[in-house]
This record gives C-alpha cells, structure tokens and sequence, in this order.
C-alpha cells in the first residue's frame, strides 16, 4: 500500500470519522497548510505580494489537492474509505467504511521483510463471547455500561497537584471523558485551596459540573484539610458548593477521628453547612484506606491499599492512573433464588465472572493504545504502567438481606468465593507473566448504587437513622454497623456506610457521633447523611442546639 | 540436570516429574509455596513437532484462560509495546531501549551477523534492561534473559536461559515464543530450524497447581 494512502487511514485512526480532505491533506503533507495558511493572509490583504505569486500557491494547493484525491479515489475502490457530505464551502468529507466487529489490516510496505509486523489495524471494538451472557439473559447479572464495556475504562485518578492550574486540570479532565464511561477522582484537590480565589474555584467545580451532567459522569474532589490550605476559602466554597446544589462532583473529606478532633471548629462549620443543604458529608478514614476513594454512577472507587503504598514511589511521576477497567453488576436477590444457596454454582458463577473480565481485558489491551490516548498523552512521558493498580469490579445489589441467617450465609460464601477468585487472578497473572506478556488482573467486590443500572431489582435497604451519640451505644446500631464493617472488609473494591441524622443537629453531638464511628469501626468512607432531618435549619438554630448541650 | 527429548510434551512432563520429585520447597516473596530445581536444562531436538501440545493439555484442564497462541507468537515477534502489557518480549528484540534509540538486535544484529559469519559465536539477544529492571521496586522483569544463535551445518540451534520459569504454566509458551523467534532467524537466513534449548536458572512449580499437574501426568 502506497505511504500516502497508509498516512490517510492513520488519520482515521486518529480522529474517527468525517474527516475533511483540508485536514487529510494537512495531515498527509505539512506543507500544504503553510500555503493555505499564506493565500488565506494574502487574500486578507496581511500580506502584500504580486498576483503571480498568489496564483502559484494556488496551483500548487492545487496539485497538491488532486495529488491526495488520487489515493482517496484509491482506498475507495478498495473499499476501505467512503464519502459522507459535502461542507458548505463544498469541501469533501469521509468516513471509514466500516461496520461493528470489522477491522482493516493493511500491510505496510508490500514484500518488505518487516511487513509481516508493521500493521495499521483500524476498528470497532467487538465484544468477545463471553460465558456470562445466560446469567445476563436471567437478569442476575448486568454489564455495567455494556456498549463501552470494552473500549473505556471506569474511572481513573487525576493527581490534582500535578497541575499547575485550575484551567489545566480542567480541559484534562473533559478530554478523559472519552475514554471513561463512570467516574474520575481528583486526588489532592486541596492543592487549589490556597492561591485560587473563590470564584476560580466555583467556576471550575461548576464548570465540571455541567460537563459531568451532559456527558453522564461523575467526579469526586478529594481534599485532606491537614495539607496547607485556606481554611475560610475551603469554607466559602462549601457554602457556594451546596448552594449551588451540585450534584455530579462530589466532595470527599480525607480524614482520620484524631484528625477530625483535632479539627473541630473547621468540621462543626462543614457540617452546618452540608446539614443546612440536606445533603451527605463524606468522610474517608485515612487510616482505614489511605488510597483514594470515589464516587461514581455504579458505586464507590478505591485502590487496593497495599499496593497504593507498595507503588507510590513507582508512580509519584503519574498524572493519571487508571482504577477500574469493567464492571459487572450481580443482582444478590435474583441470584440466591436462582441458586438456593449453592455454593458449587456461587462458586462456579463468579468465575465465569471472571473468565468473561479476563475476556474484556484481553480485547480492550490489544487496542490500548487507540482508546486510551488521551491518557498517554497527559501521562507523557511516562506513559508506561498507568493500569498498574487498576482493577476489575463485581458490585453486588440488593445483598443486605433481612433474614440475619441468609445474611451470614452469603457473607461467608462472599468470602470464600473471594479467595478463589483472587486465587484464578493470580495464576492468570501469573500464566501472562510466564509467557512474557506480563500484565495485571485483578478483580474488586463492592457495593452497586442503584442508578448504576435501571436492570436492577427494587431496592430492599433499611436506613440506619440515628437521632443521638446514645442511639451508637444500642444493641441493634452496633449490630447493623458490625456487619456494616464484615461488609466493608469483603469489599476491597469499595463501600459506603450511611447513617442518617433522624433529628435535630447537635454540633457537638455531631463530632462525636462521628469520632465514635471512625474510632470504632473498621468503615474506610462513612457517609454522614442530614436528609432525613425534619423542618428547614437556620443558622439560629445551630445556635440554640448548641447551648443546649452545654 | 539435563532433559533431552525429541518433542515438547515429553520434555515438559520429564522435567515437571523431575521438579516434583527432587525440587526442594521454598515460599516466595508473594507467600506462595514453590517446588524448585536450580539450573535445569532441557534440550528439544524437534521442537516444530507439536509445539503447542503442552498448552493444549492445559487447556484441556477448562481451569484457567490461557493466552491464544497467536497472541503468545505476536509478543515475541511484535515491535511495539501495548499498552497494557509492563514489556514484551518483541519490543525488547526488536526495539530494545537504549537512550532516545530503539535497537532491533534480530534485524540489525542477529541476522546480518549469521550471514556475514554463519560460524559466529556472538549471535544474542539480551531482554534483560537494567536501566529498566534493576530497580529495587520494580516488579514486572523479563523472564528470559538472553537467546543464543548458533548456526551449525546450515541447521540453526537456540539456547533460551530464563532466569525465572514456572515450568507447568510459563515453560510451554516459552517454548512456542522462542521457537517462533528461531522459525522467523531460520527463514532470513534460508537455513533449517534446528533444536530448541532452554536453561531454566530457577525451574519450579506452585504448591497450589499440584493436583493439576498431577492430572497432565497422569494423562
């Protein structure tokens, strides 16, 4: 195949379809937009130069034009390119003629000793066969996002002080979303609560905001309070924050219970803020996980501890890494009533689980480098390894079951099945690793949110509602949250603990209430929710519940 | 110790009796329980003769998903690094890193060498990068160090050393992938492809795939 024609289809590679021949010509032959460049300047009169002159770089284009409709002509006949419309200036487009499933190989130079392997490979993403789809027909299992199932991640991280600007973090964070289909966090946001003022911060967070509603994404800030930052400024973002009523960027407190004491007048104001607005304060207990954690639409996000301390000094070069490449919801209820509670096809069910995300993986590694460019590019020059800690993710739905009997039953089987999955993933690694193509597979369990899919059965979840600290000291609160923890220790990939504020906020109260969770709970994200609290607040009243406790 | 054997299968199920008959116990640093025999070689006359047969019977055992064997061919013969993969050994032959140059050791080496010099002794690869790999934090490094070319009588013979092989799961795709280096050497220099041998440096077997190779014996 003819070098120009290799260039063409390149450019197709690049940018998808409905490619004009201006920026296929530019592309093919740099030369060709510096004289476009000089007849525009000239016909605006910038640049003064004789008639001839003009007329020569116009013929020359012109050439130049003829030249690539050639080779264009060319990859039509063969069937590779097609036409789609003229512009309204009447320029050609083209697209590539291609279906679902399809793929061109072109050899590059023919009967060349390295043609063999030097390939262009232009496609669609296919979806392999994959031993799940019986439980997808049965609804016990969903694809989370199923039509980009292979060609994006979930979620990455973005180390936010990596950045040197809001407006940088920004324009990179939208060009990831193409190659995501769920979540980013922006680890280290507390970096920008120090020089940016207010209204850089709440332009960018609603900025975001936006894009995130229109392209379906979510993203969580992290922000540790004990790095160097303006305390008022964090305090009046907040306010605008949940004035503002933004719902697609979330905030996530990097936190501990000594932090938390140590802090109290700063935490008594957030939580007055996010109490007034009804909404939830989100508190990571560091030393639980000191890995980042988020939010997406499927579930919560986080790294595997471990491994985050393990390869920090690995990655302290990274801009972004990559956290979940698919996602499988299970439908706990549908699945127990399918299996009566038998562990042999529990057992054999998640493998298959994971024989079809090993299947997935496969298919999404061989075209890496075409959807996930945008990444590369951010990480340049250290491109290499940004799915070094990425996992896969199973979420379970509907799995807080009444009957405390079938609950233990499936958090046991929950457990066990956990090691063997674990133990599948490390001889795949390992059969990879053996055959010199080492890479990384590994599976995470955790909680599904319910709009991660609209497949899933109704939601059968009891609020814990607390009114006051003496509710945590009652039998059946410690009790929900004891198994609350047995859950969270299952799920490395990811849990949300809620407990709802059922009454009036009590600041002190409040700090306490969650000092005590943190201090005697192994629970990594607590969600500290006031939308059950009755009546409007006021800043009065905060004032009057506050003397009352004194 | 030294395996000689005409074809792959015979060879592999020689060494992993071997392995679980004299290998001493050690757990590595992920806690797994290893079988290991130090410095193990097994030599192959006809490696062409049913290369794929070892991968096919553990494909046979419906456990685990086993890479296709032209996924195991192109990461040897493959230039590029995917994304995905922490290296391959096709961008190390063929690409290898050395300051802003990549070095093609099969093209620009091996083979112009051999011809040049069919008698040469210095006809190597080298995977191993220690700008790359000897890093103390570093996890992911080349299994095998170093293939050697040895063009004898117009019959092209490779040497594999590998300093780390797990010999039921790793050894048959090291197999495949050095004899697929030694097929595509042979047809550049229009000479015969000959035996295959590999120096497995720390030969072992996990604990936990004793039962499953117990079954390909039994076989």
């Amino acid at each position: 195949m003819h070098t120009t024609q290799q260039k063409i289809l390149a450019i197709f590679r690049n940018k998808g379809s409905d490619v004009s021949t201006s920026d296929i010509l530019s592309y093919v032959d740099p030369g060709a937009e510096d004289l476009q460049n000089r007849i525009k300047s000239i016909e605006k009169g910038e640049d003064h130069v004789d008639r001839a002159k003009l007329l020569g770089y116009k013929r020359e284009l012109a050439k130049k034009h003829r030249k690539l409709l050639h080779h264009i002509n060319k990859l039509i006949k063969k069937g590779l390119i097609r036409f789609t419309k003229f512009s309204s200036k009447g320029q050609k487009f083209f697209t590539l003629n291609l279906d679902d499933n399809e793929e061109i190989v072109a050899d590059i130079k023919e009967g060349n000793e390295d043609a063999y392997k030097r390939r262009i490979v232009l496609s669609r993403p296919s979806m392999p066969a994959m031993p799940i789809e019986g439980y997808e027909q049965k609804e016990i299992l969903v694809k989370f996002e199923s039509s980009t199932f292979i060609d994006r991640l979930n979620s990455v991280i973005i180390f936010s002080d990596k950045f040197s600007s809001l407006n940088e973090l920004y324009s990179s964070t939208v060009s990831l979303f193409s190659c995501i289909n769920d979540a980013i966090c922006l680890e280290g946001f507390d970096h920008f609560f120090y020089e940016n003022s207010l209204k850089q911060l709440v332009d960018f967070v609603e900025k975001l905001n936006a894009e995130c509603e229109d392209y379906g994404k979510k993203i969580t800030l992290n922000v540790d309070i004990q790095k160097a930052i303006d305390k008022n400024l964090l305090l009046d973002f907040l306010s605008l924050y949940e004035k503002k009523q933004i719902e697609n960027v979330y905030i996530i407190f990097d936190s501990s219970p000594e932090v938390v004491e140590a802090n109290t007048d700063l935490f008594k104001r957030i939580i007055e803020i996010f109490s007034r607005s009804k909404s939830s304060l989100l508190i990571k207990n560091k030393e639980i996980q000191p890995a980042p954690y988020f939010f997406g639409r499927s579930g919560p996000y986080c790294l595997n501890k471990r491994e985050w301390q393990f390869y920090s000094e690995e990655l302290k070069n990274h801009r972004v890494l990559a956290c979940s490449q698919a996602s499988v919801l299970v439908d706990v209820n549908k699945l127990l009533k399918e299996y009566n509670q038998d562990t042999k096809k529990f057992d054999e069910f998640l493998l298959n689980v994971a024989r079809a995300l090993l299947a997935a993986n496969t298919s999404q590694r061989r075209k890496a480098g075409e959807y996930f460019r945008k990444i590369n590019d951010i990480n340049r020059p250290f491109e290499a390894e940004f799915s070094i800690l990425s996992r896969n993710y199973v979420r379970f739905w509907n799995y807080n079951l009444g009957n405390e009997r079938e609950r233990e039953f499936f958090l046991s089987l929950l457990e066990h099945s956990k090691k063997k999955i674990d133990a599948f993933c490390h001889t795949e690694e390992t059969i990879y690793r053996s055959c010199g193509m080492p890479t990384r597979f590994r599976l995470a369990f955790a909680c599904a949110f319910k709009e991660a899919s609209e497949k899933l059965s109704e939601e059968s979840y009891n609020k814990t509602e607390i009114k006051s600290f003496e509710d945590l000291e009652k039998k059946e609160i410690k009790k929900i949250l004891g198994v609350r923890e047995a859950i969270c220790s299952i799920f490395d990939g990811g849990d949300r603990v809620g407990i709802y504020k059922s009454e009036n906020i009590n600041l002190d109260g409040a700090i306490k209430e969650i000092v005590f969770i943190l201090k005697n709970y192994k629970i990594p994200l607590l969600s500290y929710n006031f939308k059950s609290i009755k009546g409007n607040l006021k800043l009065s009243h905060f004032f009057a519940t506050n003397k009352n406790t004194k | 110790m030294e395996i000689k054997e005409e074809t792959p299968v015979k060879a592999w199920k020689k060494a992993l009796k071997f392995i679980l008959k004299e290998g001493f116990n050690y757990k590595d640093h992920e806690g797994r329980i290893c079988k290991e025999v130090l410095n193990l070689v097994i030599t192959i006359r006809k490696p062409e003769k049913d290369t794929l047969a070892p991968i096919e019977e553990i494909n046979s055992l419906r456990k685990w998903v086993y890479p296709s064997s032209e996924e195991i061919a192109s990461s040897i013969l493959n230039d590029k690094l995917i994304s995905g993969y922490y290296y391959t050994y096709g961008q190390r032959a063929f690409n290898f890193k050395s300051g802003h140059e990549g070095i093609n050791q099969v093209d620009k080496f091996v083979i112009p060498l051999l011809k040049k010099d069919p008698m040469s002794r210095k006809a190597i690869i080298v995977f191993h990068n220690p700008v790359e790999d000897s890093l103390l934090y570093r996890k992911e490094i080349p299994g095998i160090v170093v293939i050697d070319f040895k063009l004898r009588n117009k019959v092209l013979h490779v040497t594999a050393v590998i300093r780390s092989n797990d010999l039921f799961l790793g050894w048959p795709a090291d197999l495949y992938q050095v004899h697929s280096l030694q097929n595509y050497v042979a047809s550049k220099l229009e000479c015969k492809a000959g035996s295959v041998t590999t120096l497995s440096i720390s030969a072992h077997v996990f604990e936990e795939h004793l039962d499953d190779i117990q079954k390909i014996l039994g076989k």
